[in-house]
């Protein structure tokens, strides 16, 4: 037992040092960078802790720390929320808007389709148990990661260029829908009505979900609109995130959904959001790296389907993204403007991605879970390590990196 | 908003939340995450609104798990409060490398004479005047046969020895709170930490008697003290361990050092948990001291010991907040408060004797160490808090004396209640007075 605590002090330690010294010394190529920037270590190192290897993080200790992994999944949909403040979403023309939503439904079909198909076929689940699941997957696939498109930014110092600038606007956005969809696909799993009407279960679900997104938000937005100090700060937003989470997973909601829907309703009250975002910034850091480290622990591959249906996962994605990002250019009139192949540059998968079929593994059962967990990690480790190459490439095309 | 009406929303939601539906529709696994978030804001708000009338909020935070805990209003229920007990245990953990931060050494050196004479006044004062205070209250313990005099004396120096244990976590809440700094409340704090740590020892040696007392037949259970020994040995060995590595990390990495402070407390928690379920399997000993002992020497070791000192506790400081929030109000909704109905008198005057005695050696220890008249007269003030070390012990009579072990608990466990509640008021009140507190009760910190 002293041994396993010295191992994972050990673990930790090298993580760590690891990820400070690829920032500050040593120049590793894009990919394997994108390993530390992403946190994608955190998930090997929660694979290490948990029950296949180390069993540290065993299943009894992962149920015990529930609330810190509930905690985390609030914490990045209310982060997201609060980033979408209306004010300066309209600042941009209309047309990126229509853009985003055509390429990130278009991607998300493109995904669903098939492994609604495949996953009926494979698994002998509940047919809302298999919608569940693939909607997940969709929800998915439509996330882009802002984290390499950042560190393409900053190396090549991108700030003017049209093309980049309109892939930063479609990353910050794109899993609105995907987290929309994911909002709406736990409703859907619900037969039992709100108010007592047998029509449409479901969208009473979404509708409670949006209520319950937006009375919490209001509580937070009370409890911190009077002065307070850093500290009670800390205890509201923990609080009030840990709270709609508990009532969302209590509900078999989604507490990435209406934690963001929180978010988004801080975001544009007057009032504290300021200092509500510059706490989480400071806060996102250490959140995620629990999340990451809990997701990597839970991480089971489930079934041997796992893998081709991952196969299937990241080119069926990539050639939504593709085919999604031609058809928006084309159809939201800013083709003329831009380099065939838009969707090269959106790649990239990034912590939503994670966050959202974290969200979905406690409430899904059997094998099926643990394959759709598997496809959505490989695929973003993967998506993660290509995406940058592929989104400069993308970028060489349209003329804005030159050297 | 002001905060009572905002207790009144998260009360209600909580109502909503847990009643609205049936079971089909609910998901039990969410509960202790509901829980969590739930007692957070209720019980800081319940500490907020009850600081206007000048009340400690780590009062505040357990009188609000008290009363949303299950022996009172069921919002919480038994099976939550087990179920976070790893966030519990966590927090704790937490505290207690707080708490040895707080030890400076150049700070204690000046104050090792004072709190060395309170240590050894209040262990010939209090153990003595407590054991004869119960053998005097004999009808007051029903649960023991007439005649049974060496069962008495047992009784008697178990509740001595109890009465010397203490509540590190709650002393190094308060003092957070009031931002309180300087020679009295280090003293405190060194007090504090160093009698838990005897109180143990002294603990096993009175129960290792006791049971030569109750049955003479058996002889003294010297493998028993030995396991004690051994395992508060362990525990400050592998805390200067843990000490050592954070102070590496503070030096070698800093980035990201209250995601390491969290799994290091993660890794004592666990490491406690598994240390203790092998010691109570074996020696049917369970003293919840380990992760309180590993915690305080690891944070006393990077504080005093390396240079990262400064940076390790602020980074404690600034998030320090909801785990105090968390962890009071949890030990508040564990407190069997039931244990009062039956037990209100003796664990009353016994509450009184204990509070007594220790300010009579407080004030003699302060006194003869020359310390100012204020210090002498506000000292005792500080040391009636008792909390997990004291139900640890309380766990033990249970398992040691099957006869009558599980009613003397329930007078012990009375007793921690009324400490817990009232100790951290008589602390606080202790540090404004001497005027150490930078934050007087009331005011919120800012």
């Amino acid at each position: 037992m002293l041994k396993l605590t010295i191992g994972v002090a050990i673990l930790l330690i090298i993580a760590l040092v690891g990820h400070r010294q690829t920032f500050t010394r040593l120049r590793l190529p894009t990919g394997a960078r994108l390993i530390f920037l992403t946190g994608t270590e955190f998930i090997l190192i929660g694979v290490a802790l948990g029950d296949e290897l180390i069993g540290l993080l065993d299943e009894p200790t992962i149920r015990g720390l529930t609330p810190l992994f509930s905690l985390g999944l609030g914490a990045v949909g209310l982060i997201f929320g609060i980033g979408l403040d209306l004010r300066n979403i309209l600042r941009f023309p209309a047309r990126y808007s229509r853009l985003t939503l055509i390429q990130s439904v278009f991607t998300m079909a493109v995904v669903f389709v098939p492994f609604w198909f495949a996953l009926s076929q494979l698994f002998a689940e509940s047919d809302s148990g298999v919608l569940l699941a693939a909607l997940v997957l969709a929800a998915c696939a439509g996330c882009t990661a802002q984290t390499s498109l950042a560190m393409i930014d900053r190396e090549f110092e991108l700030r003017e260029a049209p093309v980049m600038g309109l892939l930063r606007y479609v990353s910050s956005l794109d899993a609105v829908v995907g987290l929309f969809t994911l909002g709406l696909a736990f409703c859907l799993v619900h037969q039992e009505p709100v108010l007592g009407l047998a029509a449409l279960p479901g969208l009473q679900w979404f509708f409670l979900s949006l209520s319950i997104g937006t009375a919490m938000g209001f509580l937070l937005h009370g409890l911190t609109r009077l002065r307070c100090s850093e500290e009670e700060l800390l205890v509201f937003v923990i609080g009030t995130v840990l709270l709609s989470s508990g009532i969302a997973l209590y509900f078999k909601l989604s507490p990435l959904f209406i934690n963001a829907i929180m978010g988004m309703l801080i975001a544009n009250l007057p009032g504290s959001k300021d200092r509500i975002f510059g706490l989480l910034v400071r806060l996102e850091r250490p959140f995620y790296i629990v999340f990451l480290i809990l997701a990597g622990a839970i991480w089971r591959p489930g079934s041997a389907w796992a893998l081709p249906l991952a196969a299937l996962y990241l080119l069926l994605r990539f050639a939504g993204k593709l085919a999604g990002g031609f058809v928006a250019a084309r159809s939201s009139g800013a083709g003329e403007k831009l380099p065939d192949g838009l969707g090269l540059g959106l790649i990239a998968q990034g912590g939503m991605a994670v966050a959202m079929v974290m969200n979905y593994y406690p409430l899904g059962s059997g094998p099926m879970t643990d394959v759709v967990v598997t496809i959505v990690l490989v695929g973003v480790i993967l998506n993660e390590l290509a995406g940058p190459s592929l989104a400069m490439l993308l970028l060489r095309r349209a003329g804005e990196i030159t050297r | 908003m002001s905060r009572a009406v905002a207790l009144v929303l998260v009360l209600l939601f909580m109502l909503l939340a847990r009643f609205a539906f049936d079971e089909a529709v609910t998901f039990d696994d969410a509960l202790p995450t509901l829980t969590f978030g739930f007692l957070m804001l209720a019980a800081y708000l319940v500490g907020d609104v009850l600081a206007q009338f000048k009340i400690p909020k780590i009062t505040g935070y357990i009188v609000a798990g008290v009363l949303l805990g299950p022996e009172v209003s069921g919002f919480v229920t038994a099976e939550t409060v087990s179920e976070l007990k790893l966030i519990d245990e966590l927090a704790l953990s937490f505290i207690a490398l707080a708490a040895g931060g707080e030890l400076r050494l150049s700070e204690l050196r000046p104050r090792a004479r004072s709190v060395m004479l309170t240590l050894l006044f209040t262990a010939v004062l209090v153990l003595p005047g407590v054991a004869a205070f119960v053998a005097v209250a004999r009808p007051l313990l029903p649960f023991l046969k007439a005649g049974a005099t060496s069962e008495l004396f047992a009784v008697a120096g178990i509740m001595g020895a109890f009465a010397l244990a203490r509540s590190p976590s709650s002393a190094i809440a308060i003092i957070n709170e009031c931002r309180a700094r300087g020679p009295f409340t280090e003293t405190v704090l060194g007090v504090t930490v160093v009698m838990d740590l005897l109180v143990i020892m002294l603990f096993a040696i009175v129960v290792s008697f006791s049971l030569v007392l109750v049955n003479p037949a058996a002889t003294a259970d010297y493998a028993f003290l030995l396991v004690v020994a051994a395992e508060l040995v362990a525990s400050i060995v592998v805390g200067i361990a843990v000490g050592g590595i954070i102070s590496f990390y503070i030096r070698a990495v800093k980035a990201d050092l209250l995601v390491f402070i969290l799994g290091i407390a993660f890794m004592i928690a666990f490491f406690s948990h598994q240390l203790g379920a092998l010691l109570e399997t074996f020696y049917g000993l369970s003293l919840h001291l380990e992760p309180m002992l590993i915690s305080v020497t690891a944070g006393f070791w990077v504080q005093n010991f390396s240079q990262g000192g400064s940076t390790f506790m602020d980074r404690i400081g600034r998030s320090s907040l909801p785990i105090y929030v968390i962890f009071f109000s949890l030990t508040g909704a564990a407190l069997e408060v039931g244990a009062l109905r039956h037990t209100w008198l003796i664990a009353s005057l016994l509450v009184v004797v204990r509070f007594t005695l220790i300010w009579l050696a407080s004030y003699a220890g302060a006194a003869l160490a020359g310390d100012p008249p204020a210090f002498r007269r506000l000292a005792g003030l500080s040391y009636v808090t008792q909390a997990g070390v004291s139900l640890g012990l309380a766990g033990i009579v249970v398992r040691r004396f099957p006869e009558w072990g599980g009613a003397l608990a329930t007078v012990m466990v009375a007793v921690i209640t009324l400490n817990q509640l009232i100790g951290p008021i008589l602390l606080e009140y202790a540090l404004t007075a001497v005027g150490e507190a930078r934050i007087r009760p009331g005011r919120r910190s800012s």
